[in-house]
C-alpha cells in the first residue's frame, strides 16, 4: 500500500501543497487534473526522480526517502514512452527483466500484450499503440510493487484510447498492484479506475 | 555480467599500451648513449651518425632546438641536469655568455690540428671549434651591374635611394647570422673615422631606407633576395638585391647551379663577422669518454675536411677548406672581418640589442 | 556530484598550473609592467605593428569569411543537392586540416600563380592568400554552425510567414524572419573565427613570414623567454608577458559573447523532421556557384600532393619521386617520415584515451549544472574552453616554461607532448558532446533507472550507446587535431628528444633550401598528414547525426 503524507513542492509557485493521497494493493487511482496541477510532479516524487520539499512517502510503511529510484522497485510509463531508440523490442523489454529471470518472460509477456510477432522490431517502426504497448510490457516484466502512468494514451486516437486502456486495467489487475493513472480526460479516467483523485 | 568483463579488457589494453610505450621510450643513462643538442640545420647525416655508432658503438640522439641561440637557451635551462651531453652549435656571438654561465667541462681534443681563423676568438678546452665562416652581404650582379649601381665600397652606401627597400637583414635576436652580422655593425661603425656617427645612426638612416627584416635567413635569402636559389621557388618576391648571408653563399649556389650564379660576395672590411661554430662538452654529464670520442670523430681529418658539404662552413682544421667542385670555393669570399671580444659581446650584447630595437622601430 | 566537482577542481588546476609557473617565471625576469610594455609595444622593433596586425587579419579574415560562407550556409542547408552529405564533410574537412599543411598548400598555388602568370608574388599577394587561407580553414564553423538549423527547420514556419505582409518577399523574409533566427549562430561562430584567426601560428608564419602577429612573436621570444639569465631574457619575458595578457582578455571576451550567443540560439526549438527542401542540380547558377567553392576547397590540397611529385631541376620543374624517397629514407631529417609518423600516432591514439573521459565528463557536469545552476554552467564552459583562449604557443609556453624550465628531468618524459595535445583536443570533445547531451531525452535515462539500472549500467548501456554517434565524431576530431597540432608542440618538442610530423615538416622548411629536394620531401610528409586525416575525417562524417545542434 502506498502513503502519501502531506507532500509539498514548488517550483517558481507551488505546485503541491500538503497533499495526502492513499493507493491500497489491487488498486487503480486516476489523478485528474489540468496541466501545470501538479500530477507529473506527484508521480515524479513517488519514484524519486524527485524530492519533495516537505512530506512523507511510505510504502508498506517503509519511508521511501532515502532510497534511490533504482532501488525503490516502483515502475513508470512515461508519456512520451521514453523506449530506447538504439534497441529492438525484444531488446527494450529485456531491459527491464530482472536478472535471474529467464528470457521466456519475454516472450510471455509479448504474447500478454498482444504483440506475439513484434521481437525484432525497431522503435522507430511501431504504432502508437503498438510503442504503447511495449512501454507497459517493459515496465511490468520488471516485476513492479507499484505502477505509475503518466498519460500514456494521450497521443491516441479516441478510438484506440478506450480499448486499450480496458487492456492495460485488466493486465494491471492481474497482477495485484497499486497503481496511479494520471490523465487530463475523464471518460478514460472512469474507464480506467477505481476511484478518481482530483487535482487543482 | 559482460559488462565487467568489458571494463577489465579495456583496463589491461590500456595498461598494456602504456607500459610498452613507456619501456620503449625510457630514458637511457648508459654510457654508450650520447645525447646531443644542436641547431635545426645542422647538416650532419644519419649516415654520417650510423657510421659513427657502427666504428664506435656509441649511439646518437641529436635534439634539434632551433638555432644557436636556441641551443645554448636549452643548455642553459638544462644546466647541471646532464640531460644533454653535447652541445653542438653555440657560437662565438654567444660563447662569451655561454662561459659566463658555467655550463661547460673541459674537453681533452688536441688543439694543435686547428687554424689559427678557428682559435681566433677563443682558445681553450670548454669549447672545441669544428666549422666557421664570415656573415656579409651577398649581392645580385644582375643589379649591382657596376654602372647604373656601383659595387658598395661602405655600408653607408646603402642609405642611399637606389638601395631603397633592396637590403634584406635578419632580425638579430631571432637569427644567428642577423645577430653576427649586427655585431659586425657595431664593430665597424666604432672604427668610423669622424667618430660622429654610430651603429644606431646606421640602423636608423636603414630603417628609413627601407630595409627589410625578417626573422629567420630564409626568409630574407629564398623570399626576398634576387640573386638566389629563391628566385624557383614558391612565394618569391625577389625585391631585395642585397643580403646578409655567408661569404660563401655564392659558393654553394655555384656547387647547386653548376658552376653559374649571379650572387656575389661583398668584401668590405670590417663589414662582415667570423662566426665560429663549437661543439662542448656539457656540465652535468657523466659521459667524458663518450664524449671525447664524438668531439674527435667530428674534427678528425675525415670527417672535418668535408664541413665544406655536410655542413656548408669551412672546416676548423689547419689545411681545411671549401671543396672546389663546380665553383664552390671559387665563388667563395673570405673577408677581412670585424673584430670583436668575446667577452665584450658578453657584456654588451644585451643593452645594443636593446638600441637596435628601439632604433628599428 | 563530489566527484564531479574534483574533476573540476582537477581540470582547472591542470590547465592553470603550467600558466602560473610561467607568469611566475616570466614576471620574476621582466623589469617593465605589462602595461608599460603593452604601451611601448610600436616603439620596439620586435613587437612593432604587432598588435594592429593581429588585430588587422583577424577582423578582415573574420569578414571575408562571413562574405564567402554565409551564401554558401545557406545553398546548403535550403536547397537538397545529390550527395549531400559528401558536399557537407568536403567543406567541413579544411577545419581539421593540420595548419602547416593550409600553409604549405597555398603557398605552393602562389607558386602555380607566379609560374603561370609570370610574375613574382608581393607582399600583398602574400597577405591576401593569408585571407584566403583563413577563409577556407574556417568556413567549416560558419557551415557547423548555421546550416544544421537551416536544413532542419520546421518548413511550416517559413511557409507561415510567407503568408503574412512581413514576409511577402525574400527580402522581407531575410530581415524579419532569417536574421532574427540566424543571428545568434552567426555572431556565435564569426566570434570563432575571429578567434581562430587572432591566434592563427603556421599561417602567419609561413604565408607572411615578414610580418608578425602576437602568436608568431611569442614563438620568437620562447628560446630566452623566462630564462635565468636577466641579459638574455629580460626583454623577451617582458614581451611574452605583455602579449599573452593582450591575447587572453581579447580572446577570452570573445569566446564569453560566442557562448551566451549560443545558448541564445534557437536550434532545437526549431527544427523538426518536417522539413521540404527544393533540389536543385549542378548545373543550375547555385550549382556553379557551388562547384567553384569545391575547387577552392580541393585546389590546396590539390596542389600539394603535385608539387610532392616535382623537383626543381635548374631553372624549370620536373616530374620526380625523389622527395618521397627523401622522406621515407630520411636522409634530410634526423628522423624519417615514417619514424614521425608512427610519433604522431601514437601520441594522438594516447590523446584521445584521455581527452575522451574527461571531456565527457566535463560535459555531463556542465549539463547537468544548466538545469540548477545556469550562470555557473556558463562560467564553466568557458573555463573548458579556456585552453584554446590560450592559443597554441602559450599552451606550449605553459609547458615549456611551467613544468620543463623549472624541471628539467621532465624533458625526458614522453608524455609532455601529450599535455599541449590533451589541453587543445578537450574543449572540442565538450563541444561535440555538449550539444548530443541536451539533445537527448531525459525521460531515457529515467526510465532505465526506474527499471533498476545501476548508474554504471545506465552510463553504458543508454547514455554511452545513444551518444555513440557523437563520440565517434568527438574521437576523429581529436585524433585530426592531435595529429596535426603545430603551435604547442612546435614550441615544446624542440627541446625533447621527440617529435612529431608536422613538427618535422616545419624543421624541414625552416632549412636552407638550396638542395632542391627539401621541398619536395617536406611536401610528400605533408601528403601522407594529408591523406591520414582525409580518410579519418570521411570515414567517420556518416556518423554524424543530421542537425546535431551544430557546433562541431
Amino acid at each position: 500500500m502506498l502513503s502519501c503524507k502531506d507532500i509539498s513542492k514548488s517550483y517558481d509557485d507551488l505546485v503541491l501543497s500538503n497533499f495526502n493521497l492513499e493507493v491500497e494493493d489491487n488498486e487503480i487511482v486516476a489523478l485528474l487534473g489540468s496541466s501545470g496541477s501538479g500530477k507529473s510532479t506527484l508521480l515524479r516524487i513517488i519514484c524519486g526522480l524527485e524530492k519533495a520539499d516537505s512530506g512523507k512517502i511510505l510504502f508498506n510503511g517503509v519511508d521511501l526517502e532515502e532510497i534511490p529510484p533504482d532501488k525503490r522497485g516502483i515502475g513508470m510509463v512515461f508519456q512520451n514512452l521514453a523506449l530506447f531508440p538504439h534497441l529492438n523490442v525484444y531488446e527494450n523489454i529485456k531491459f527491464g527483466l530482472p536478472s535471474k529471470s529467464s528470457t521466456n518472460k519475454i516472450y510471455e509477456i509479448l504474447n500478454l500484450v498482444g504483440l506475439k510477432d513484434f521481437a525484432t522490431r525497431k522503435i522507430q517502426n511501431l504504432s502508437g499503440g503498438e510503442s504503447q504497448r511495449v512501454a507497459l510490457a517493459r515496465s511490468l516484466i520488471a516485476q513492479p510493487k507499484m505502477i505509475l502512468l503518466d498519460e500514456p494514451l494521450s497521443s491516441l486516437d479516441s478510438g484506440i484510447k478506450e480499448s486499450l486502456s480496458l487492456e492495460v486495467r485488466k493486465m494491471i489487475k492481474s497482477l495485484s498492484i497499486p497503481a496511479i493513472y494520471v490523465t487530463h480526460d475523464p471518460q478514460i479516467a472512469e474507464k480506467m479506475a477505481d476511484r478518481i483523485v482530483y487535482l487543482d | 555480467m559482460y559488462d565487467k568483463k568489458a571494463i577489465m579488457i579495456c583496463l589491461i589494453m590500456i595498461c598494456s599500451i602504456l607500459s610498452g610505450c613507456i619501456e620503449d621510450r625510457s630514458s637511457d643513462i648508459n654510457d654508450k648513449h650520447l645525447s646531443i643538442v644542436s641547431y635545426d640545420a645542422f647538416g650532419i647525416s644519419q649516415e654520417l651518425i650510423d657510421e659513427f655508432t657502427n666504428e664506435t658503438g656509441i649511439s646518437v640522439t641529436i635534439t634539434r632546438a632551433g638555432d644557436a641561440g636556441g641551443v645554448l637557451s636549452t643548455a642553459i635551462q638544462t644546466k647541471g641536469s646532464g640531460l644533454f651531453d653535447l652541445a653542438i652549435g653555440i657560437d662565438n656571438s654567444y660563447l662569451g655568455t655561454a662561459l659566463d654561465a658555467n655550463i661547460f667541462q673541459p674537453l681533452e681534443t688536441d688543439r694543435s690540428t686547428f687554424s689559427s681563423r678557428a682559435l681566433s676568438s677563443y682558445n681553450g678546452n670548454l669549447a672545441i671549434p669544428f666549422d666557421f665562416g664570415s656573415v656579409c652581404i651577398n649581392y645580385d650582379s644582375n643589379y649591382v651591374d657596376g654602372e647604373d649601381v656601383k659595387i658598395p665600397t661602405s655600408l653607408w652606401n646603402f642609405t642611399e635611394s637606389q638601395w631603397e627597400g633592396k637590403l634584406a637583414v635578419q632580425n638579430p635576436r631571432t637569427s644567428s647570422p642577423g645577430r653576427a652580422f649586427f655585431i659586425a655593425t657595431v664593430d665597424y661603425f666604432s672604427e668610423d673615422e669622424n667618430n660622429q656617427t654610430n651603429y644606431e645612426d646606421w640602423w636608423k638612416a636603414m630603417n628609413e631606407n627601407d630595409v627589410i627584416v625578417t626573422d629567420g635567413w630564409t626568409t630574407a635569402y629564398e623570399i626576398h633576395y634576387s640573386g638566389g636559389y629563391g628566385q624557383w621557388s614558391g612565394g618569391f618576391i625577389g625585391d631585395a638585391h642585397a643580403v646578409v648571408s655567408y661569404c660563401h653563399s655564392p659558393g654553394v649556389e655555384a656547387y647547386y647551379g653548376e658552376n653559374w650564379t649571379t650572387s656575389v660576395a661583398l668584401n668590405i672590411d670590417g663589414a662582415s663577422f667570423s662566426q665560429i661554430e663549437y661543439v662542448s662538452f656539457l656540465s652535468g654529464s657523466q659521459k667524458s669518454t663518450s664524449a671525447n670520442i664524438f668531439v674527435n670523430w667530428l674534427v678528425s681529418e675525415e670527417i672535418n675536411s668535408q664541413m665544406s658539404t655536410i655542413n656548408w662552413m669551412y672546416p676548423a682544421i689547419e689545411g681545411g677548406n671549401i671543396i672546389e667542385d663546380s665553383g664552390y670555393r671559387w665563388h667563395s669570399v673570405i673577408p677581412i672581418d670585424s673584430n670583436i671580444d668575446i667577452s665584450d659581446i658578453n657584456s654588451n650584447i644585451s643593452s645594443w640589442l636593446d638600441k637596435w630595437d628601439t632604433a628599428m622601430a | 556530484m563530489k566527484a564531479r566537482f574534483l574533476l573540476i577542481i582537477s581540470w582547472v588546476i591542470l590547465v592553470l598550473w603550467p600558466l602560473l609557473l610561467a607568469w611566475n617565471q616570466l614576471d620574476s625576469v621582466s623589469e617593465r609592467s605589462i602595461f608599460d610594455t603593452i604601451s611601448g609595444f610600436n616603439e620596439k622593433f620586435q613587437t612593432k605593428n604587432a598588435l594592429s596586425y593581429t588585430f588587422l587579419v583577424a577582423i578582415v579574415s573574420t569578414i571575408f569569411t562571413l562574405f564567402i560562407g554565409l551564401p554558401l550556409a545557406w545553398n546548403l542547408g535550403r536547397y537538397n543537392w545529390k550527395y549531400h552529405n559528401l558536399l557537407r564533410s568536403i567543406f567541413t574537412v579544411p577545419f581539421v586540416m593540420p595548419t602547416i599543411l593550409v600553409a604549405m598548400g597555398f603557398l605552393s598555388l602562389l607558386d602555380w600563380a607566379s609560374i603561370l602568370s609570370g610574375n613574382n608574388t608581393s607582399e600583398r599577394a602574400r597577405f591576401y592568400t593569408l585571407i584566403f587561407a583563413h577563409a577556407w580553414f574556417n568556413l567549416a564553423l560558419l557551415i557547423r554552425f548555421c546550416e544544421p538549423l537551416l536544413s532542419t527547420i520546421d518548413s511550416s514556419y517559413e511557409e507561415a510567414c510567407r503568408l503574412l505582409p512581413s514576409g511577402n518577399t525574400q527580402f522581407r523574409r531575410f530581415r524579419n524572419f532569417w536574421i532574427p533566427i540566424m543571428w545568434p549562430n552567426i555572431a556565435a561562430s564569426s566570434a570563432l573565427v575571429f578567434v581562430f584567426s587572432f591566434t592563427s601560428f603556421a599561417l602567419v608564419k609561413f604565408i607572411t613570414p615578414s610580418r608578425r602577429n602576437l602568436e608568431v612573436v611569442m614563438a620568437n621570444q620562447s628560446e630566452w623567454a623566462g630564462l635565468p639569465v636577466p641579459s638574455l631574457s629580460r626583454a623577451p619575458s617582458e614581451i611574452v608577458l605583455a602579449s599573452s595578457t593582450v591575447q587572453l582578455i581579447t580572446i577570452l571576451l570573445a569566446l564569453l559573447i560566442s557562448s551566451w550567443l549560443q545558448s541564445k540560439s534557437s536550434g532545437h526549438h526549431l527544427s523538426s523532421l518536417k522539413h521540404r527542401r527544393k533540389s536543385v542540380s549542378f548545373k543550375s547558377i547555385r550549382g556553379l556557384y557551388l562547384i567553384i567553392m569545391i575547387v577552392f576547397i580541393i585546389s590546396p590540397m590539390a596542389s600539394l600532393v603535385t608539387s610532392s611529385f616535382m623537383i626543381r631541376e635548374n631553372t624549370s620543374m620536373v616530374f620526380s619521386l625523389q622527395g618521397w624517397e627523401s622522406a621515407f629514407g630520411g636522409s634530410h631529417s634526423p628522423t624519417n617520415a615514417y619514424e614521425s609518423l608512427i610519433s604522431s600516432i601514437f601520441y594522438a591514439l594516447m590523446t584521445i584515451m584521455l581527452s575522451l573521459p574527461i571531456g565527457f565528463f566535463l560535459a555531463d557536469t556542465i549539463f547537468n549544472l544548466e538545469k540548477t545552476n545556469p550562470k555557473f554552467a556558463t562560467i564553466l564552459d568557458v573555463f573548458v574552453m579556456l585552453p584554446l583562449a590560450l592559443s597554441a604557443v602559450m599552451v606550449g609556453l605553459g609547458v615549456l616554461l611551467g613544468l620543463l624550465r623549472t624541471e628539467p628531468e621532465i624533458a625526458r618524459s614522453w608524455w609532455i607532448p601529450l599535455y599541449g595535445h590533451l589541453m587543445l583536443t578537450t574543449p572540442f570533445v565538450v563541444r561535440v558532446l555538449l550539444p548530443a547531451m541536451r539533445n537527448l531525452n531525459p525521460h531515457l535515462e529515467e526510465a532505465a533507472a526506474l527499471l533498476g539500472a545501476s548508474y554504471i549500467r545506465r552510463l553504458l548501456f543508454i547514455r554511452l550507446s545513444l551518444l555513440k554517434p557523437s563520440i565517434i565524431v568527438s574521437s576523429s576530431l581529436v585524433f585530426a587535431i592531435s595529429l596535426g597540432e603545430f603551435g604547442a608542440s612546435w614550441v615544446v618538442l624542440r627541446f625533447t628528444e621527440y617529435t612529431t610530423l608536422p613538427v618535422m615538416i616545419g624543421d624541414l622548411l625552416s632549412r636552407p633550401g638550396y638542395d632542391p629536394i627539401l621541398r619536395p620531401a617536406a611536401n610528400a610528409a605533408g601528403t601522407i598528414l594529408l591523406l591520414i586525416t582525409l580518410t579519418l575525417f570521411i570515414s567517420v562524417e556518416r556518423f554524424r547525426p543530421i542537425g546535431s545542434g551544430g557546433e562541431f
